[in-house]
């Protein structure tokens, strides 16, 4: 045995020494509100596309760039729903009772000029909502329904195709699941903008419930 | 994000998991390739490295919690990348924390029961038995090889006291691998 030998065997511990041990490198921030830096979320997506541009053909967000504001900008928000609601009126998840369901993650992507990345950016928000979490995954791109299906992993044979209040709708289970989590997802596109949502549950109902709410018009 | 959520998105294959990764640990990552390499520019190319690890190997593996398993891939990343640089003029803490490690180590030691697992396993089981605060010093030194003068800083101490701290533990883990077999 050598000292590098004992250096590599350090780092292979039990991992729970390991995350007990681990230094604070965290930047601390001020309580209050929710504060979202959209331009430090977006500087630290560029900063990770160029390597998931590399595994696949992505809707990531390569500049920031809002509609709204020009530059870096923030938002002081007192709930998830609120920013969405801001950048498009249309946004069916304002329709969304969270206290009736389990937790849910939503992705919705947004029409705009691929070849202008100015027109590109993304934003993943989180928040709480009858202490059930709501997380969405904004990203704002040209994108249909069978790009994003193609885009990601979209368990065919697990689909169901169904209308619901006169949009169709693709529900599918998810047989990766952790604990359950993520067990059924679906996907539409309504107005423009495809969504994607995933509800942590094993009962098929509450997809078709979350949905039934956000298409209810 | 929840771990969980962020594993979740690697077994869905959905690139968000990358950019959930760096949110919540590109920090950490750099942190510990930095240590190794004392490079900003190397760290940041660790943390991208980590990243894309962690892709490539979720699934199969499920890491819970993911933390650990990404600081594991940095680390090891970083090392690598020291060795194949045999940057010792470039500092950083490997060259210190060798020499520290090797008092552990006495002249008849088996070369051949250096296995990593069973001597990582043996490590876990000396750190468990030691106080918290014991055990987070010697973590902090030797897996995230962060400098005594950090150390110091971040449990409140003198460094001379974390440098004898650190003696201490080191003289009772040569004692604890005696006992376990690792020296004939």
């Amino acid at each position: 045995m050598t000292d590098i030998n004992l250096l590599h065997a350090m780092g292979n511990i039990d991992p729970r020494l390991i995350a007990e041990a681990a230094p604070d490198v965290t930047i601390k921030k001020s309580a209050g509100k929710v504060w979202l830096k959209w331009g430090a979320i977006a500087a630290g997506l560029c900063l990770v596309a160029a390597a998931a541009l590399r595994i696949s053909v992505a809707f990531i967000p390569s500049q920031a760039a809002d509609p709204h504001v020009e530059g870096t900008f923030e938002y002081e928000i007192e709930s998830v729903f609120d920013l969405p609601a801001e950048y498009d009126g249309k946004i069916l998840v304002q329709n969304l009772d969270l206290s009736e369901w389990a937790d849910i993650d939503l992705y919705y992507l947004q029409g705009g000029d691929p070849a202008n990345t100015d027109d590109w950016y993304s934003m993943i928000i989180s928040d709480s909502q009858g202490g059930k979490k709501l997380v969405m995954f904004c990203m704002f791109g040209d994108a249909t329904v069978e790009d994003w299906k193609a885009h990601r992993v979209f368990t065919e044979k697990a689909t169901q195709t169904v209308t619901i209040n006169g949009v169709e709708v693709q529900v599918a289970r998810n047989d990766h699941s952790l604990d359950l989590q993520y067990s059924y997802y679906a996907i539409f596109e309504y107005d423009g903008i495809v969504y994607d949502i995933r509800v942590k549950s094993d009962d098929p109902d509450h997809i078709y419930g979350v949905l039934e709410q956000m298409l209810k018009g | 994000m929840e771990d969980k959520q962020i594993v979740e998105l690697y077994l869905m294959r959905s690139e968000a998991a990358i950019a959930e990764t760096e949110k919540k640990y590109g920090r950490y990552c750099r942190y510990i390739a930095y240590q190794i390499l004392y490079s900003d520019e190397d760290a940041k190319e660790i943390a991208n490295d980590t990243y894309l690890k962690v892709w490539n190997t979720v699934p199969p593996q499920k890491p819970d919690p993911l933390k650990p398993y990404v600081g594991m891939i940095s680390r090891q990343l970083a090392l690598n990348a020291y060795e194949k640089q045999h940057s010792k003029k470039q500092g950083g803490q490997v060259p210190s924390v060798l020499e520290e490690l090797s008092e552990c180590i006495p002249d008849n030691s088996r070369e051949d029961i250096g296995e990593s697992l069973e001597l990582s396993d043996a490590l876990s089981r000396f750190l468990r038995a030691l106080p918290k605060r014991t055990r987070n010093i010697f973590v902090r030194r030797y897996f995230y090889m962060s400098t005594i003068a950090e150390i110091a800083g971040d449990f409140r101490m003198k460094e001379s006291n974390v440098t004898m701290h650190l003696l201490r533990t080191r003289k009772k883990l040569e004692q604890f691998l005696k006992e376990e077999g690792f020296y004939l």
